[in-house]
């Protein structure tokens, strides 16, 4: 009887120990998850914009030493392309905080709107600019949000197809 | 393990149950690990991207180095295309694939194909290379770069999908460059995102449907115009072109021109003209002196005895002429020194050199033979010493001789000082020989007075030595006389 007494006591001690281990374990492993997504999915963004921006052939606006919180550039076969913030209002009620979308719009030339042309490139966005430090390479700013959490990155990126410049 | 009785052993359950809780211990402690690094994992793949970018544009890097290496026509793809496979670097590895732009001569085609973390990647440059010999700055130009699928890193040259795809490309690019450049015309003077996309026929952004509490932060992202270059304030009159100059003290006396033309020609080549007028005073002196020195000694051979008297004012000129010549010697190293810093050429340096040299060397040969000639009877100083009967006169030849040995060493050593200065100078073969063969010349006239002072020296010793002999013969002679008549008195 002392046996099962005794035994019953370690396993209640050890299983209480656990599980108080594994909800602060699971609670920090939440956030750093959420941190973790947030990062991989700016990153993921922002592979997408530089991948964009980087077979662009010329650099519209801001000019160099300008800084917009909108880039105008050039896409692969000369589509003049806009990268720029839109207000998301669910996502904004939701927070209750001005929270931004990042969209593209590619021009055809016909001065008409085609949503075809358009695409949403990053959800949740507090503020992102634009400055061209040279001709040929722009320097981005953005804050990401994510519920509570924010994730800020500065990238520089360099055009390379400026050889269709005359 | 726990026994209930001596007899009955049982097993307890206290410590199964324990090894139990244990081995979940160490279960979510594993899980929790591997956990972790899938965290790790899933981070590292989003930088994945970035990094095969980087891999790709250093492959492609250490390409066009190899083309700026050499000309283009020693390119590595010359005749057939270029590969690199399962290349080491960075972490990964690369494909590499370089050839000729089907139809398009001096462009490339350049394939690099990433291996980083599993994944692969396509990178895609075309390159123009422009063969320009006065700008080797700019001679590799990127006309086109994409990103691809792996799938189209090419097998075999020549025309491929992905190719096409690039004409394609290169030629939407060429029919919207006059749309995108009136486009870029009209976006110039945008200020706001709502002006940018009217132009582009874009979709005007909603607004906030409501207010929000201001974020702190909220404000960092201001747009900020680009800086404006300082203004530069126009000339004024005293820097304009045609300002007369800095002040009032140059006054132009009328509007300002060229500078009049001499009436007097000005020798082009003033230092090589100073140089041909030093070259022929130095002849002419040298061989005066030669001239003097001879017609001296003739002088002076004249007669028995040698008639110096006569002969010595003519030898006085030819030494002012040794040394007005060995003057312009020394001026002409030092005027030859000045034109060889402002030579055009090596073959004029060298011209110079030998010039100048062949001059001193003629003019250092004429010299020392009229010398030579002048101080020939030192040759015959036995004879000379022969003649001499009395000590007094030995001793003042001696004396003569010693102060000529004396003047002629200091001649000799003056003479080589200048010759030394031409030393690094050009010479043809038979200049450095006539050279050498002067030196030596003089130097047999040195030794020729050196030899005449010690037989005048001998000649001394043997006319002391005999007058003293006689005197002492005359003095016993004179005792013996003057006993000889004490003892008959």
């Amino acid at each position: 009887m002392i046996e099962l007494l005794v035994a019953i006591g370690i396993v209640v001690s050890v299983s209480t120990i656990g599980m108080r281990f594994m909800q602060s374990v699971g609670k920090s492993q939440k956030a750093m998850s959420a941190q973790t997504n947030l990062q991989m999915e700016a990153r993921r963004v922002f592979d997408k914009a530089v991948e964009q921006i980087r077979e662009g052939t010329e650099l519209v606006r801001p000019y160099t030493g300008e800084t917009l919180s909108y880039l105008i550039f050039k896409d692969i076969v000369n589509c003049t392309t806009i990268l720029y913030l839109e207000p998301n209002n669910p996502a904004s009620e939701k927070l209750n905080r001005r929270v931004f979308k990042l969209l593209s719009y590619r021009t055809n030339y016909t001065g008409t709107y085609d949503s075809r042309n358009e695409k949403v490139l990053l959800d949740s966005v507090r503020g992102m600019t634009f400055t061209s430090l040279s001709p040929n390479s722009v320097q981005v700013n953005a804050t990401v949000l994510h519920e509570q959490d924010e994730f800020q990155f500065l990238a520089h990126i360099g055009l390379m197809n400026l050889g269709g410049l005359e | 393990m726990i026994a209930s009785g001596p007899h009955s052993p049982r097993r307890g359950v206290a410590l199964p149950i324990a090894f139990l809780a244990l081995i979940l211990v160490i279960g979510m402690v594993t899980s929790i690990s591997t956990m972790n690094q899938g965290l790790k994992s899933q981070v590292f793949h989003s930088s994945n991207n970035q990094w095969s970018f980087l891999l790709a544009y250093s492959a492609m890097s250490r390409l066009v180095a190899k083309i700026h290496a050499g000309a283009w026509a020693q390119r590595p793809f010359a005749s057939a295309p270029y590969r690199e496979t399962g290349v080491p670097l960075q972490g990964g590895t690369y494909d590499l694939f370089v050839e000729n732009t089907p139809g398009h001569p001096f462009q490339a085609d350049i394939y690099v194909k990433t291996s980083l973390a599993g994944t692969s990647r396509l990178y895609f440059w075309r390159i123009t290379f422009n063969d320009d010999l006065l700008d080797v700055s700019n001679r590799i130009i990127v006309e086109f770069f994409k990103a691809g699928e792996p799938g189209d890193f090419p097998a075999t040259a020549g025309p491929s999908r992905f190719s096409k795809l690039v004409d394609d490309l290169l030629t939407e690019r060429a029919a919207n460059q006059k749309k995108s450049d009136e486009m870029a015309v009209t976006l110039g003077p945008v200020t706001t995102v709502k002006q940018a996309l009217e132009q582009l026929g874009g979709r005007q952004p909603p607004p906030f449907t409501k207010s929000y509490p201001s974020t702190p932060g909220d404000t960092l992202f201001p747009n900020r115009p680009a800086p404006t270059f300082p203004v530069v304030a126009p000339p004024t009159n005293g820097e304009v072109p045609t300002s007369p100059g800095p002040g009032p003290s140059t006054p132009l006396p009328g509007a300002p021109s060229f500078p009049t033309m001499p009436t007097s020609p000005i020798p082009t080549d003033a230092a090589m003209f100073d140089l041909n007028n030093q070259v022929k005073t130095i002849k002419d002196t040298a061989k005066l002196a030669n001239e003097k020195y001879n017609s001296g000694k003739d002088v002076a051979d004249q007669g028995t005895g040698g008639n110096w008297a006569e002969a010595n004012p003519i030898l006085n000129e030819a030494e002012e002429a040794r040394y007005k010549a060995m003057a312009g010697m020394n001026e002409l190293v030092s005027l030859a020194s000045t034109n060889l810093l402002n030579a055009p050429s090596a073959e004029a340096a060298r011209a110079t050199e030998e010039m100048v040299s062949s001059t001193m060397i003629t003019a250092y040969q004429d010299i020392v033979s009229g010398v030579s000639r002048a101080f020939e009877d030192f040759g015959k100083s036995k004879e000379i010493t022969a003649g001499l009967t009395t000590s007094a006169a030995a001793q003042e030849l001696l004396d003569g001789w010693v102060g000529t040995l004396e003047g002629l060493t200091k001649s000799q050593q003056a003479t080589n000082e200048l010759m030394d200065k031409i030393d690094t100078f050009s010479k043809t073969p038979e200049v450095a020989k006539a050279q050498a063969d002067a030196e030596k010349a003089l130097q047999d006239v040195v030794d020729s007075v050196k030899q005449a002072i010690e037989d005048a020296k001998a000649k001394l010793a043997e006319l002391k030595a005999k007058e003293e002999a006689e005197k002492k013969a005359k003095e016993e002679a004179e005792a013996a006389a003057n006993g000889g008549s004490q003892g008959g008195s």
